[in-house]
């Protein structure tokens, strides 16, 4: 057990403690689930390593970088609050827009925070630097091999590649602005081959696809557009849902399985990756439609966040059967944006898709946490799902899958048979002072709570979990424990 | 009878004045958010399947009161919007608005213009709509919004023209019956 592990018991302990004696002077119980500050976090099978507050910034994407003999966390931001727009960066003493974070957890324990790249001014969605994707030079077909490259978004009005292979000072190297809404893009790092979430004027959506060759990050060159047909430049009528995101196999998959809408409307399209690459670039409806293998319309109640591809899978319970014993499996998470289960939004949790015919995908299983143990409705802020880890790596891939659950933490989800996916573990970080408050409105008059909003997470190589929060509250760094940890194949800690 | 006529003239003074005064209420009054100016739309059954967005309201108009008659939709698109930018411009328009309650195939009248509606920013545009089974209409979309929250109108119009409608539908979303429901759904 680590000093920090003990610092945790005992504070947890004290919390405890202090909270029954609380409860006592209060005359009763405190409303079962909301979260205090000096609360433990609540855990299953799930155990905090280490924390960073990332300067009280509100986390995004995360993505996990092995670099060298080190490993770096490079963190996206939304803006600024409006009580903070500018926050205040330790390091040089400036407020600085919300941009990236860039963490050395090579010692999960101790993480230490190396620099922040401040964003687009703005508030919210409206500002920061939100995605975050890392290729290595030595990977990249025409990169410089001593070079390390950071993807990120500026907002919502550019992408920007970074240098980042001294990664407490990094250099930007170009920057495709003019756009309307850039947002969770896709890279290739062995073919350079990238997929932007971009808003080209003149399409109909915010959101759209852009084909770009990164495979020389200084000298881009861009291969096409892409989206729905209907959302095209010129087309009329209704307005299809506009993409959040996709993924890639790359060249020796041959698949991008692409996400349309967040809560609503949402659409999974699994897309040959060499005919959309390769086939005719023109927007047109017939051309749009040339490199699609197949879509699924999910009900109009949920959307599609993130499409997480999972590959061919032994189903347990199909094990003796001659034919399609296998399944390939498409994860799809969608994204609750409405605060405390109010009005406009039905319930968003995950999605297990059988696409094995991949002309005729089809949902065979889901996955939600059950809101009323804890009261997750009315803890604050949003309860729903929001993304999963998109790490492939042999460590978790296509055994746990960890899904962001705002109010109700991070999920860990048991996956080795996706037809009967079940909760292992779980995480919900204690608030801090750093944690902002979120609201609805009651009588027309603002009815604002304090609760974690856990809205990305990611994993590394070694098995850690990183999960950030949209409430200002931080990064913390998990660790499996338990029966869960064991599904990993990781040893007893 | 001498000392009667000054007050007589006095009463006839004060009547003046309070008339003046009732005027000046009047005035003060905004029909446009009066109930009177609602009374000509009666509100029907929501005609449509559950979607995405749920149900709104639905209103008629008849071609007496309105000049054609018009079915007005109505609903909140909760989160939909830009915050930032609101109904910035016809694209943004066309992404809120609901075609499929247009029932035919919409062609933009020329380009939309900005409006107020129940104090908030927002946008309309007519389209003529051709359909194989109905003879021409015209259908308005009318977007507009409170933060991310846009609500969304959709207006069919059997006979025309449809710039004689536009006032006739901006009063009807500015009026009581419109706002009360947008303060209720958005919760402000």
């Amino acid at each position: 057990m680590t000093r920090l592990q003990r610092a945790e018991i005992k504070k947890i302990n004290f919390s405890r403690g202090a909270a029954v004696v609380m409860a006592l002077l209060m005359g009763g119980p405190a409303l079962a689930g909301s979260q205090k500050i000096g609360d433990p976090p609540e855990s299953s099978n799930m155990r905090l390593v280490g924390l960073n507050d990332l300067q009280g910034r509100s986390a995004y994407q995360p993505t996990i970088h092995h670099q060298g003999d080190r490993w770096i966390a490079y963190i996206g931001h939304h803006g600024g609050t409006d009580a903070v727009p500018k926050p205040v960066n330790p390091l040089t003493g400036q407020s600085e827009f919300n941009g990236t974070s860039i963490v050395d957890v090579t010692d999960p324990a101790h993480p230490v925070y190396l620099r922040h790249i401040p964003g687009q001014e703005g508030t919210y969605e409206a500002g920061g630097a939100q995605m975050t994707r890392v290729c290595d030079g030595k990977d990249l077909p025409k990169g410089d091999p001593s070079a390390v490259y950071l993807l990120r978004t500026f907002g919502g009005a550019a992408h920007e590649i970074w240098n980042v292979a001294d990664p407490a000072n990094p250099k930007l190297i170009i920057r495709l602005e003019g756009l309307k809404d850039t947002h969770k893009s896709w890279w290739e790092c062995k073919t350079g081959i990238a997929f932007l979430v971009s808003g080209v004027p003149n399409w109909r959506v915010r959101r759209m696809t852009e084909i770009y060759d990164l495979s020389d990050p200084a000298k881009p060159v861009k291969i096409r557009e892409f989206g729905l047909p209907g959302q095209e430049p010129g087309s009329t009528g209704s307005v299809p849902t506009e993409l959040h995101g996709m993924i890639s196999t790359g060249s020796a998959g041959n698949r991008v399985y692409f996400g349309y809408g967040t809560n609503k409307g949402g659409i999974l399209q699994i897309v040959d990756r060499d005919k959309l690459i390769s086939g005719p670039k023109e927007p047109t409806p017939e051309n749009l439609r040339f490199p699609v293998i197949g879509e699924m319309e999910m009900s109009p109640l949920n959307g599609a966040h993130t499409t997480f591809p999972l590959g061919k899978m032994a189903i347990p319970n199909f094990s003796k059967d001659k034919f399609a014993s296998q399944r390939d499996i498409v994860m799809i998470v969608d994204e609750s944006l409405v605060n405390e289960c109010q009005e406009g939004e039905a319930r968003q949790m995950v999605w297990f898709v059988d696409a094995t015919v991949e002309k005729k995908p089809m949902v065979v299983a889901s996955y939600s946490v059950p809101e009323t143990s804890e009261n997750f409705c009315e803890r604050g802020g949003r309860f729903g799902s929001h993304s999963s880890n998109e790490s492939m790596a042999p460590v978790f891939y296509r055994k746990l899958a960890f899904v962001t659950w705002f109010d109700a933490g991070v999920r860990a989800i048991d996956i080795r048979d996706p037809y009967h996916p079940k909760e292992v573990g779980y995480f919900i970080p204690a608030i801090t002072a750093t944690t902002d408050k979120r609201c609805i409105k009651v009588n027309g008059q603002d009815a604002c709570k304090v609760a974690i909003q856990s809205n990305n997470v990611e994993t590394d190589e070694r098995g850690y979990v990183y999960v950030v929060d949209r409430a200002n509250t931080g990064l913390h760094i998990l660790e499996m424990t338990g029966p869960a940890r064991a599904i990993a194949g990781l040893p007893e800690n | 009878m001498k000392r009667a006529a000054p007050l007589t003239a006095e009463i006839n003074l004060c009547r003046v004045a309070l008339l003046f005064v009732i005027l000046a209420c009047l005035q003060a009054v905004d029909f446009a958010h009066s109930d009177e100016a609602d009374s000509i739309w009666v509100e029907t059954k929501w005609p449509f399947l559950m979607d995405q967005w749920g149900e709104g309201r639905s209103f008629q108009c008849k071609a007496a009161d309105c000049g054609a008659e018009l079915d007005l939709y109505i609903r909140a698109k909760i989160g939909f919007c830009s915050n930032t930018t609101g109904v910035a411009d016809d694209d943004e328009l066309e992404r809120l608005s609901d075609f499929d309650f247009m029932k035919g195939q919409a062609t933009a009248l020329g380009s939309g213009r900005e409006i107020d509606i129940a104090g908030m920013k927002g946008r309309l545009r007519a389209y003529a709509i051709a359909s194989p089974i109905l003879s021409q209409t015209y259908a308005f979309s009318v977007a507009f919004n409170s933060n991310s929250d846009a609500l969304v109108a959709t207006v069919a119009v059997k006979g025309g023209p449809p710039a004689a409608m536009e006032p006739v539908i901006i009063q009807f979303l500015n009026g009581k019956t419109i706002r009360r429901w947008v303060t209720r759904t958005l919760g402000l």
